[in-house]
Protein backbone atom coordinates (compact mmCIF):
# COMPACT_ATOMS: atom_id res chain seq x y z
CA UNK A 1 0.00 0.00 0.00
CA UNK A 2 2.59 2.46 1.19
CA UNK A 3 4.95 1.49 -1.58
CA UNK A 4 2.27 2.11 -4.17
CA UNK A 5 1.66 5.54 -2.75
CA UNK A 6 5.35 6.32 -2.89
CA UNK A 7 5.56 5.22 -6.51
CA UNK A 8 2.58 7.34 -7.43
CA UNK A 9 4.17 10.34 -5.75
CA UNK A 10 7.36 9.75 -7.69
CA UNK A 11 5.52 9.60 -10.99
CA UNK A 12 3.75 12.84 -10.09
CA UNK A 13 7.08 14.48 -9.34
CA UNK A 14 8.56 13.41 -12.66
CA UNK A 15 5.56 14.91 -14.44
CA UNK A 16 5.94 18.14 -12.52
CA UNK A 17 9.59 18.35 -13.56
CA UNK A 18 8.66 17.73 -17.18
CA UNK A 19 6.14 20.61 -17.38
CA UNK A 20 8.61 23.47 -17.92
CA UNK A 21 10.50 21.39 -20.47
CA UNK A 22 7.30 20.66 -22.36
CA UNK A 23 6.36 24.35 -22.33
CA UNK A 24 9.79 25.22 -23.70
CA UNK A 25 9.47 22.65 -26.49
CA UNK A 26 5.99 23.92 -27.40
CA UNK A 27 7.33 27.47 -27.68
CA UNK A 28 10.23 26.19 -29.77
CA UNK A 29 7.76 24.39 -32.03
CA UNK A 30 5.31 27.28 -32.40
CA UNK A 31 7.50 30.37 -32.71
CA UNK A 32 9.19 29.40 -36.00
CA UNK A 33 5.87 28.11 -37.39
CA UNK A 34 4.06 31.34 -36.55
CA UNK A 35 6.86 33.40 -38.05
CA UNK A 36 7.91 34.89 -34.70
CA UNK A 37 11.39 33.39 -35.17
CA UNK A 38 13.24 32.97 -38.46
CA UNK A 39 12.64 29.39 -39.62
CA UNK A 40 15.98 29.29 -41.43
CA UNK A 41 17.89 30.02 -38.25
CA UNK A 42 15.70 28.18 -35.79
CA UNK A 43 13.61 25.46 -37.36
CA UNK A 44 10.75 24.00 -35.28
CA UNK A 45 11.51 21.32 -32.73
CA UNK A 46 9.78 18.67 -34.84
CA UNK A 47 12.18 19.35 -37.73
CA UNK A 48 15.11 18.70 -35.40
CA UNK A 49 13.46 15.44 -34.32
CA UNK A 50 12.96 14.37 -37.95
CA UNK A 51 16.63 15.15 -38.66
CA UNK A 52 17.58 13.16 -35.61
CA UNK A 53 15.46 10.21 -36.77
CA UNK A 54 17.08 10.33 -40.21
CA UNK A 55 20.54 10.28 -38.67
CA UNK A 56 19.57 7.33 -36.51
CA UNK A 57 18.09 5.41 -39.45
CA UNK A 58 21.16 6.07 -41.59
CA UNK A 59 23.34 5.16 -38.59
CA UNK A 60 25.27 8.37 -39.17
CA UNK A 61 24.75 9.55 -35.62
CA UNK A 62 26.35 6.45 -34.13
CA UNK A 63 29.64 7.10 -35.85
CA UNK A 64 29.79 10.58 -34.33
CA UNK A 65 28.50 9.47 -30.96
CA UNK A 66 31.04 6.67 -30.95
CA UNK A 67 33.95 8.97 -31.63
CA UNK A 68 32.83 11.48 -29.05
CA UNK A 69 32.29 8.84 -26.39
CA UNK A 70 35.66 7.32 -27.15
CA UNK A 71 37.44 10.67 -26.68
CA UNK A 72 35.45 11.65 -23.62
CA UNK A 73 35.86 8.32 -21.87
CA UNK A 74 39.53 8.01 -22.71
CA UNK A 75 40.36 11.59 -21.67
CA UNK A 76 38.34 11.26 -18.48
CA UNK A 77 39.78 7.88 -17.53
CA UNK A 78 43.34 9.08 -18.02
CA UNK A 79 42.59 12.07 -15.81
CA UNK A 80 41.03 9.76 -13.20
CA UNK A 81 43.89 7.27 -13.02
CA UNK A 82 46.47 10.06 -12.87
CA UNK A 83 44.61 12.75 -10.91
CA UNK A 84 43.36 10.72 -7.99
CA UNK A 85 46.50 8.76 -7.07
CA UNK A 86 48.68 11.82 -7.63
CA UNK A 87 46.28 14.01 -5.68
CA UNK A 88 46.28 11.49 -2.85
CA UNK A 89 50.08 11.40 -2.75
CA UNK A 90 50.36 15.17 -2.71
CA UNK A 91 47.53 15.63 -0.20
CA UNK A 92 49.04 13.02 2.11
CA UNK A 93 52.48 14.62 2.19
CA UNK A 94 52.31 17.99 3.88
CA UNK A 95 55.76 19.19 2.80
CA UNK A 96 55.26 18.44 -0.88
CA UNK A 97 51.76 19.91 -0.72
CA UNK A 98 52.90 23.17 0.76
CA UNK A 99 55.74 23.41 -1.72
CA UNK A 100 53.58 22.77 -4.79
CA UNK A 101 50.43 24.54 -3.75
CA UNK A 102 51.14 27.96 -5.35
CA UNK A 103 51.98 26.32 -8.66
CA UNK A 104 48.93 24.07 -8.55
CA UNK A 105 46.63 26.96 -7.73
CA UNK A 106 48.07 28.81 -10.73
CA UNK A 107 47.59 25.88 -13.10
CA UNK A 108 44.13 25.10 -11.80
CA UNK A 109 43.05 28.62 -12.56
CA UNK A 110 44.13 28.63 -16.20
CA UNK A 111 41.00 28.07 -18.26
CA UNK A 112 41.57 24.91 -20.29
CA UNK A 113 39.97 26.63 -23.27
CA UNK A 114 42.70 29.25 -23.18
CA UNK A 115 45.19 26.42 -23.61
CA UNK A 116 43.71 25.22 -26.91
CA UNK A 117 46.31 26.99 -29.05
CA UNK A 118 49.03 25.45 -26.92
CA UNK A 119 47.65 21.94 -27.44
CA UNK A 120 47.34 22.51 -31.17
CA UNK A 121 50.87 23.85 -31.50
CA UNK A 122 52.36 21.02 -29.47
CA UNK A 123 50.20 18.07 -30.52
CA UNK A 124 48.78 19.19 -33.87
CA UNK A 125 45.06 18.87 -34.64
CA UNK A 126 44.96 15.08 -34.41
CA UNK A 127 43.51 12.73 -31.80
CA UNK A 128 46.24 13.38 -29.25
CA UNK A 129 45.35 17.02 -29.10
CA UNK A 130 41.61 16.41 -28.66
CA UNK A 131 42.01 13.73 -26.03
CA UNK A 132 44.66 15.86 -24.37
CA UNK A 133 42.22 18.76 -24.11
CA UNK A 134 39.56 16.56 -22.55
CA UNK A 135 42.17 15.10 -20.21
CA UNK A 136 43.31 18.53 -19.10
CA UNK A 137 39.79 19.78 -18.47
CA UNK A 138 38.93 16.66 -16.47
CA UNK A 139 42.17 16.52 -14.53
CA UNK A 140 41.99 19.66 -12.42
CA UNK A 141 38.69 19.33 -10.59
CA UNK A 142 39.44 15.74 -9.54
CA UNK A 143 43.07 16.46 -8.77
CA UNK A 144 42.48 19.56 -6.65
CA UNK A 145 39.54 18.08 -4.76
CA UNK A 146 41.54 14.96 -3.99
CA UNK A 147 44.45 16.97 -2.63
CA UNK A 148 42.12 19.02 -0.49
CA UNK A 149 40.04 16.07 0.74
CA UNK A 150 43.05 13.96 1.65
CA UNK A 151 44.78 16.82 3.45
CA UNK A 152 41.68 17.64 5.52
CA UNK A 153 41.31 14.19 6.95
CA UNK A 154 39.78 13.93 10.40
CA UNK A 155 42.60 13.67 12.97
CA UNK A 156 40.45 11.87 15.53
CA UNK A 157 39.63 9.11 13.04
CA UNK A 158 43.28 8.68 12.13
CA UNK A 159 44.09 8.54 15.82
CA UNK A 160 41.41 5.91 16.36
CA UNK A 161 42.81 3.74 13.57
CA UNK A 162 46.45 4.18 14.55
CA UNK A 163 45.80 3.26 18.17
CA UNK A 164 43.88 0.18 17.07
CA UNK A 165 47.13 -0.91 15.45
CA UNK A 166 46.49 0.11 11.83
CA UNK A 167 49.54 0.48 9.59
CA UNK A 168 50.09 3.68 7.62
CA UNK A 169 48.79 1.90 4.53
CA UNK A 170 45.60 0.78 6.28
CA UNK A 171 45.10 4.29 7.61
CA UNK A 172 45.39 5.65 4.08
CA UNK A 173 43.06 3.17 2.41
CA UNK A 174 40.58 2.54 5.22
CA UNK A 175 40.37 5.97 6.77
CA UNK A 176 41.89 8.84 4.81
CA UNK A 177 40.49 7.96 1.40
CA UNK A 178 36.94 7.08 2.53
CA UNK A 179 37.02 10.24 4.61
CA UNK A 180 38.05 12.29 1.56
CA UNK A 181 35.54 10.73 -0.85
CA UNK A 182 32.72 13.18 -0.11
CA UNK A 183 35.06 15.92 -1.30
CA UNK A 184 36.58 13.95 -4.19
CA UNK A 185 33.23 13.00 -5.67
CA UNK A 186 32.01 16.51 -6.55
CA UNK A 187 35.36 16.92 -8.32
CA UNK A 188 34.61 13.81 -10.35
CA UNK A 189 31.16 15.18 -11.23
CA UNK A 190 32.65 18.46 -12.37
CA UNK A 191 35.22 16.57 -14.43
CA UNK A 192 32.51 14.64 -16.20
CA UNK A 193 30.65 17.78 -17.18
CA UNK A 194 33.95 19.36 -18.21
CA UNK A 195 34.65 16.35 -20.41
CA UNK A 196 31.59 17.07 -22.57
CA UNK A 197 32.39 20.76 -22.67
CA UNK A 198 35.99 20.28 -23.70
CA UNK A 199 35.02 17.57 -26.13
CA UNK A 200 32.58 19.78 -28.06
CA UNK A 201 35.00 22.66 -28.18
CA UNK A 202 37.89 20.41 -29.24
CA UNK A 203 35.88 18.72 -31.98
CA UNK A 204 34.73 22.04 -33.38
CA UNK A 205 38.30 23.12 -33.91
CA UNK A 206 39.27 20.39 -36.23
CA UNK A 207 37.88 16.90 -36.60
CA UNK A 208 36.22 14.71 -39.17
CA UNK A 209 33.85 13.02 -36.80
CA UNK A 210 32.23 13.54 -33.43
CA UNK A 211 29.26 15.46 -32.08
CA UNK A 212 31.13 18.76 -31.84
CA UNK A 213 32.22 18.33 -35.44
CA UNK A 214 28.65 17.49 -36.45
CA UNK A 215 27.38 20.70 -34.88
CA UNK A 216 29.88 22.98 -36.57
CA UNK A 217 29.72 21.12 -39.89
CA UNK A 218 25.90 21.27 -40.03
CA UNK A 219 26.08 24.94 -39.30
CA UNK A 220 28.60 25.49 -42.08
CA UNK A 221 26.48 23.72 -44.69
CA UNK A 222 23.41 25.39 -43.24
CA UNK A 223 21.52 22.25 -42.20
CA UNK A 224 20.03 23.80 -39.11
CA UNK A 225 17.71 20.93 -38.18
CA UNK A 226 20.70 18.60 -38.11
CA UNK A 227 22.64 21.04 -35.97
CA UNK A 228 19.87 21.20 -33.37
CA UNK A 229 19.49 17.44 -33.51
CA UNK A 230 23.17 17.12 -32.56
CA UNK A 231 22.72 19.59 -29.73
CA UNK A 232 19.82 17.50 -28.43
CA UNK A 233 22.04 14.41 -28.50
CA UNK A 234 24.71 16.21 -26.48
CA UNK A 235 22.13 17.35 -23.95
CA UNK A 236 20.85 13.77 -23.63
CA UNK A 237 24.40 12.53 -23.23
CA UNK A 238 24.91 15.00 -20.38
CA UNK A 239 21.65 13.86 -18.76
CA UNK A 240 22.71 10.23 -19.02
CA UNK A 241 26.07 10.95 -17.40
CA UNK A 242 24.39 12.86 -14.60
CA UNK A 243 21.96 10.02 -14.00
CA UNK A 244 24.80 7.51 -13.81
CA UNK A 245 26.79 9.74 -11.45
CA UNK A 246 23.82 10.22 -9.15
CA UNK A 247 23.12 6.51 -9.02
CA UNK A 248 26.74 5.79 -8.15
CA UNK A 249 26.65 8.55 -5.53
CA UNK A 250 23.62 7.01 -3.82
CA UNK A 251 25.45 3.69 -3.59
CA UNK A 252 28.89 4.93 -2.56
CA UNK A 253 27.53 7.40 -0.03
CA UNK A 254 24.73 5.23 1.24
CA UNK A 255 25.74 6.31 4.75
CA UNK A 256 24.92 9.90 3.90
CA UNK A 257 21.52 9.18 2.42
CA UNK A 258 20.32 6.43 4.74
CA UNK A 259 20.22 5.75 8.45
CA UNK A 260 21.08 2.13 8.03
CA UNK A 261 22.54 -0.37 5.64
CA UNK B 1 59.02 -4.11 39.56
CA UNK B 2 57.63 -6.49 37.04
CA UNK B 3 53.96 -5.61 37.37
CA UNK B 4 54.35 -1.98 36.38
CA UNK B 5 52.38 -1.64 33.19
CA UNK B 6 52.69 2.06 32.47
CA UNK B 7 55.37 4.30 33.92
CA UNK B 8 55.01 8.02 33.38
CA UNK B 9 58.39 9.47 34.11
CA UNK B 10 58.67 13.24 34.48
CA UNK B 11 56.60 13.95 31.40
CA UNK B 12 56.07 17.49 30.10
CA UNK B 13 54.37 18.60 26.93
CA UNK B 14 54.06 21.98 25.25
CA UNK B 15 51.88 22.63 22.22
CA UNK B 16 53.50 24.69 19.54
CA UNK B 17 50.87 27.35 19.76
CA UNK B 18 51.14 29.68 16.85
CA UNK B 19 53.04 29.54 13.60
CA UNK B 20 53.32 33.30 13.59
CA UNK B 21 54.08 34.19 17.20
CA UNK B 22 56.13 31.04 17.86
CA UNK B 23 54.62 30.97 21.31
CA UNK B 24 54.09 27.61 22.91
CA UNK B 25 51.72 26.45 25.58
CA UNK B 26 52.76 24.22 28.47
CA UNK B 27 49.92 21.73 28.63
CA UNK B 28 51.47 19.43 31.25
CA UNK B 29 54.60 19.71 33.36
CA UNK B 30 56.61 17.08 35.25
CA UNK B 31 53.95 14.44 35.54
CA UNK B 32 54.91 11.24 37.36
CA UNK B 33 52.87 8.19 38.19
CA UNK B 34 52.70 4.48 37.65
CA UNK B 35 49.89 2.20 36.63
CA UNK B 36 50.22 -1.40 37.68
CA UNK B 37 49.15 -4.35 35.62
CA UNK B 38 45.42 -5.04 35.88
CA UNK B 39 44.64 -1.85 37.76
CA UNK B 40 41.95 0.65 37.04
CA UNK B 41 43.43 4.12 37.38
CA UNK B 42 41.35 7.24 36.91
CA UNK B 43 42.55 10.74 36.25
CA UNK B 44 40.38 13.56 37.54
CA UNK B 45 40.95 17.28 37.24
CA UNK B 46 39.43 20.47 35.95
CA UNK B 47 38.79 21.08 32.26
CA UNK B 48 41.90 22.06 30.33
CA UNK B 49 44.41 20.66 32.85
CA UNK B 50 45.92 18.37 30.23
CA UNK B 51 44.20 15.03 30.81
CA UNK B 52 43.57 14.33 27.14
CA UNK B 53 47.06 15.49 26.29
CA UNK B 54 48.50 13.04 28.80
CA UNK B 55 46.43 10.19 27.34
CA UNK B 56 47.65 11.10 23.85
CA UNK B 57 51.22 10.85 25.08
CA UNK B 58 50.61 7.48 26.72
CA UNK B 59 48.94 6.15 23.60
CA UNK B 60 51.92 7.25 21.52
CA UNK B 61 50.11 9.86 19.45
CA UNK B 62 52.16 12.72 20.91
CA UNK B 63 55.87 12.69 21.76
CA UNK B 64 56.57 14.25 25.17
CA UNK B 65 58.73 17.34 25.00
CA UNK B 66 60.44 16.14 28.17
CA UNK B 67 60.55 12.85 30.06
CA UNK B 68 59.29 9.52 28.81
CA UNK B 69 56.51 7.00 29.04
CA UNK B 70 57.27 3.31 29.36
CA UNK B 71 54.80 0.55 28.67
CA UNK B 72 55.89 -2.95 29.73
CA UNK B 73 59.33 -1.47 30.28
CA UNK B 74 59.68 -0.16 26.72
CA UNK B 75 59.82 3.49 25.86
CA UNK B 76 56.75 4.57 23.90
CA UNK B 77 57.64 5.95 20.47
CA UNK B 78 54.39 5.42 18.56
CA UNK B 79 50.93 3.91 18.90
CA UNK B 80 51.25 0.62 20.74
CA UNK B 81 50.17 -2.68 19.25
CA UNK B 82 47.98 -3.78 22.14
CA UNK B 83 46.03 -0.69 22.93
CA UNK B 84 42.38 0.26 22.95
CA UNK B 85 41.29 3.86 23.19
CA UNK B 86 37.97 5.59 23.59
CA UNK B 87 38.27 9.22 22.58
CA UNK B 88 36.33 12.14 23.94
CA UNK B 89 34.69 12.77 20.55
CA UNK B 90 33.85 9.05 19.94
CA UNK B 91 35.73 9.07 16.59
CA UNK B 92 33.46 6.61 14.82
CA UNK B 93 33.89 6.04 11.10
CA UNK B 94 30.73 7.59 9.62
CA UNK B 95 30.85 5.42 6.50
CA UNK B 96 30.81 2.22 8.54
CA UNK B 97 27.80 0.78 10.31
CA UNK B 98 27.83 0.13 14.06
CA UNK B 99 28.82 -3.47 13.38
CA UNK B 100 31.55 -2.50 10.89
CA UNK B 101 32.92 0.11 13.27
CA UNK B 102 33.31 -2.48 16.00
CA UNK B 103 34.89 -4.88 13.54
CA UNK B 104 37.66 -2.44 12.60
CA UNK B 105 40.17 -3.46 15.26
CA UNK B 106 39.37 -7.12 14.62
CA UNK B 107 39.98 -6.64 10.89
CA UNK B 108 43.40 -5.22 11.65
CA UNK B 109 44.11 -8.28 13.74
CA UNK B 110 43.09 -10.37 10.72
CA UNK B 111 40.37 -12.26 12.51
CA UNK B 112 38.29 -14.14 9.92
CA UNK B 113 35.07 -12.49 8.83
CA UNK B 114 32.68 -14.95 10.46
CA UNK B 115 34.37 -14.87 13.83
CA UNK B 116 34.65 -11.10 13.60
CA UNK B 117 30.90 -10.78 13.11
CA UNK B 118 30.23 -12.95 16.14
CA UNK B 119 32.59 -11.05 18.42
CA UNK B 120 31.25 -7.68 17.26
CA UNK B 121 27.68 -8.82 17.85
CA UNK B 122 28.55 -10.05 21.32
CA UNK B 123 29.93 -6.63 22.24
CA UNK B 124 26.97 -4.84 20.68
CA UNK B 125 24.75 -6.81 23.05
CA UNK B 126 27.06 -6.06 25.98
CA UNK B 127 26.70 -2.31 25.48
CA UNK B 128 22.96 -2.65 24.97
CA UNK B 129 22.80 -1.75 21.30
CA UNK B 130 21.16 -4.93 19.98
CA UNK B 131 19.09 -4.06 16.91
CA UNK B 132 21.35 -1.18 15.93
CA UNK B 133 23.99 -3.32 14.16
CA UNK B 134 23.34 -1.91 10.72
CA UNK B 135 22.78 1.73 11.61
CA UNK B 136 25.23 4.40 10.55
CA UNK B 137 26.74 6.49 13.40
CA UNK B 138 25.15 9.73 12.19
CA UNK B 139 21.76 8.37 13.15
CA UNK B 140 22.77 7.55 16.75
CA UNK B 141 22.53 9.67 19.88
CA UNK B 142 25.67 10.82 21.71
CA UNK B 143 25.32 8.14 24.37
CA UNK B 144 24.86 5.43 21.75
CA UNK B 145 27.92 6.59 19.83
CA UNK B 146 29.89 6.50 23.04
CA UNK B 147 28.86 2.91 23.64
CA UNK B 148 29.87 1.92 20.10
CA UNK B 149 33.24 3.51 20.73
CA UNK B 150 33.61 1.56 23.98
CA UNK B 151 32.59 -1.70 22.33
CA UNK B 152 35.06 -1.05 19.52
CA UNK B 153 37.92 -0.56 21.97
CA UNK B 154 37.00 -3.62 24.06
CA UNK B 155 36.25 -6.02 21.20
CA UNK B 156 39.83 -7.04 20.48
CA UNK B 157 40.70 -7.36 24.17
CA UNK B 158 43.63 -4.97 24.38
CA UNK B 159 45.94 -5.33 27.35
CA UNK B 160 45.75 -1.58 27.95
CA UNK B 161 42.50 0.37 27.70
CA UNK B 162 42.68 4.15 27.64
CA UNK B 163 39.39 5.96 27.90
CA UNK B 164 38.68 9.68 27.87
CA UNK B 165 35.42 10.40 29.71
CA UNK B 166 33.89 7.25 28.30
CA UNK B 167 30.60 7.51 30.18
CA UNK B 168 30.10 11.26 30.04
CA UNK B 169 27.26 11.21 27.53
CA UNK B 170 25.30 8.39 29.15
CA UNK B 171 22.14 8.64 31.20
CA UNK B 172 22.57 7.58 34.88
CA UNK B 173 21.00 4.17 34.41
CA UNK B 174 23.06 3.22 31.34
CA UNK B 175 26.11 4.69 32.96
CA UNK B 176 25.75 2.37 35.93
CA UNK B 177 25.31 -0.61 33.63
CA UNK B 178 28.49 0.36 31.79
CA UNK B 179 30.39 0.90 35.02
CA UNK B 180 29.47 -2.58 36.19
CA UNK B 181 30.40 -3.92 32.78
CA UNK B 182 33.80 -2.29 33.14
CA UNK B 183 34.32 -3.82 36.58
CA UNK B 184 33.30 -7.19 35.18
CA UNK B 185 35.71 -6.81 32.27
CA UNK B 186 38.43 -5.80 34.67
CA UNK B 187 37.91 -8.98 36.68
CA UNK B 188 37.52 -11.35 33.76
CA UNK B 189 40.09 -10.15 31.22
CA UNK B 190 42.32 -8.25 33.63
CA UNK B 191 43.30 -5.46 31.25
CA UNK B 192 45.01 -2.40 32.63
CA UNK B 193 42.55 0.48 32.47
CA UNK B 194 43.37 4.14 32.51
CA UNK B 195 40.55 6.54 32.28
CA UNK B 196 39.59 10.17 32.64
CA UNK B 197 36.42 11.29 34.29
CA UNK B 198 34.95 14.48 35.67
CA UNK B 199 32.78 12.49 37.99
CA UNK B 200 34.47 12.10 41.39
CA UNK B 201 31.93 9.53 42.49
CA UNK B 202 32.65 7.45 39.39
CA UNK B 203 36.36 7.69 40.07
CA UNK B 204 35.93 6.41 43.62
CA UNK B 205 33.61 3.62 42.51
CA UNK B 206 35.84 2.19 39.85
CA UNK B 207 39.46 2.89 40.62
CA UNK B 208 42.29 1.21 42.39
CA UNK B 209 44.10 4.51 42.20
CA UNK B 210 42.99 8.07 41.55
CA UNK B 211 45.32 10.67 40.07
CA UNK B 212 44.12 14.18 40.85
CA UNK B 213 45.48 16.80 38.45
CA UNK B 214 45.40 20.56 38.55
CA UNK B 215 45.77 23.03 35.75
CA UNK B 216 48.11 25.78 34.65
CA UNK B 217 50.30 23.93 33.63
CA UNK B 218 48.81 20.51 34.24
CA UNK B 219 50.48 18.54 36.99
CA UNK B 220 49.66 15.85 39.54
CA UNK B 221 48.25 17.21 42.78
CA UNK B 222 47.67 13.95 44.59
CA UNK B 223 47.58 10.22 44.04
CA UNK B 224 45.08 8.33 46.15
CA UNK B 225 44.90 4.58 46.60
CA UNK B 226 41.43 3.16 46.83
CA UNK B 227 40.89 -0.07 48.72
CA UNK B 228 37.52 -1.75 48.59
CA UNK B 229 36.59 -5.41 48.91
CA UNK B 230 37.74 -7.53 45.98
CA UNK B 231 34.39 -8.20 44.31
CA UNK B 232 33.14 -4.71 43.75
CA UNK B 233 29.49 -4.13 43.07
CA UNK B 234 28.41 -0.56 42.68
CA UNK B 235 25.23 -1.08 44.71
CA UNK B 236 27.31 -2.35 47.66
CA UNK B 237 30.15 0.12 47.57
CA UNK B 238 27.98 3.22 47.70
CA UNK B 239 26.69 2.11 51.10
CA UNK B 240 30.19 1.92 52.64
CA UNK B 241 31.37 4.61 55.04
CA UNK B 242 34.81 4.69 53.41
CA UNK B 243 33.19 5.55 50.11
CA UNK B 244 31.70 8.77 51.47
CA UNK B 245 34.92 9.80 53.16
CA UNK B 246 36.97 9.21 50.05
CA UNK B 247 34.56 11.11 47.90
CA UNK B 248 34.69 14.08 50.25
CA UNK B 249 38.47 14.00 50.35
CA UNK B 250 38.81 14.06 46.58
CA UNK B 251 36.19 16.74 46.15
CA UNK B 252 38.27 18.91 48.44
CA UNK B 253 41.43 18.28 46.41
CA UNK B 254 39.61 18.79 43.15
CA UNK B 255 38.37 22.17 44.27
CA UNK B 256 34.82 23.30 43.89
CA UNK B 257 34.32 24.40 40.30
CA UNK B 258 31.48 26.62 41.42
CA UNK B 259 33.57 28.34 44.05
CA UNK B 260 33.45 32.11 43.71
CA UNK B 261 36.83 33.81 44.10
CA UNK B 262 37.13 36.12 47.13
CA UNK B 263 37.75 39.19 45.06
CA UNK B 264 34.84 38.62 42.70
CA UNK B 265 32.82 41.74 42.09
CA UNK B 266 29.24 41.72 40.90
N1 LIG C 1 45.97 20.68 19.57
C1 LIG C 1 46.22 21.63 20.49
N2 LIG C 1 46.94 22.73 20.17
C2 LIG C 1 47.21 23.68 21.08
N3 LIG C 1 46.80 23.63 22.36
C3 LIG C 1 46.07 22.55 22.74
C4 LIG C 1 45.74 21.50 21.83
N4 LIG C 1 45.01 20.58 22.49
C5 LIG C 1 44.88 21.03 23.75
N5 LIG C 1 45.52 22.20 23.91
C6 LIG C 1 45.63 22.97 25.14
O1 LIG C 1 46.26 22.15 26.12
C7 LIG C 1 45.61 22.29 27.37
C8 LIG C 1 45.16 20.92 27.86
O2 LIG C 1 44.17 20.42 27.00
P1 LIG C 1 43.51 19.00 27.19
O3 LIG C 1 42.61 18.76 26.04
O4 LIG C 1 44.58 18.01 27.43
O5 LIG C 1 42.65 19.24 28.52
P2 LIG C 1 41.66 18.25 29.30
O6 LIG C 1 42.16 18.14 30.68
O7 LIG C 1 41.49 17.00 28.53
O8 LIG C 1 40.30 19.08 29.30
P3 LIG C 1 38.78 18.54 29.24
O9 LIG C 1 38.47 18.01 30.59
O10 LIG C 1 37.99 19.77 28.95
O11 LIG C 1 38.71 17.53 28.18
C9 LIG C 1 44.49 23.26 27.19
O12 LIG C 1 44.91 24.53 27.68
C10 LIG C 1 44.28 23.35 25.71
O13 LIG C 1 43.91 24.65 25.32
MG1 LIG D 1 39.95 16.14 27.53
Amino acid sequence: MEKELKERKQVARIFRNLIPIIIFLVIWELCPRLGILNKNMIPPFSDAIVALKDMIVSLEIFRHLGWSLYRAVLGFSLALVIGIPLGTAIGWNEKIREFLSPLLTLFGNVSPIALFPFFIIVFGIGEVSKIGIVFWGCLWPMFMNTISGVSHSDKALIKAARTMGASKKTVLFSVVIPNALPEIYPGIKLSVSNSILMLCAGEMLGATAGLGYLISYSQQIFEMSKMYASIIIIALLGLAFTAILNTVEKRVFAWKFNNEK
Amino acid sequence: MSNEKVVIDNVSYSYKEDKKTQESLDAIKDVNFTVNEGEIVTIVGPSGCGKSTLLDIISGMLRPTKGEVKIDGNRVTGPGKDLGIVQQGYALFPWRTVLENIEFGLEIRQIPQKERREIAKKYIRKVGLGGYENKYPDSLSGGMKQRVSIARAMSYKPKLLIMDEPFAALDPRTREVMQNELLYLSRSEKPTILFVTHDVREAVLLSDKIVVMTGGPGSVKAIIDVKFPEERKIEDIVTLKEFDELEKKIRKLYGNPNEIPNDAVF
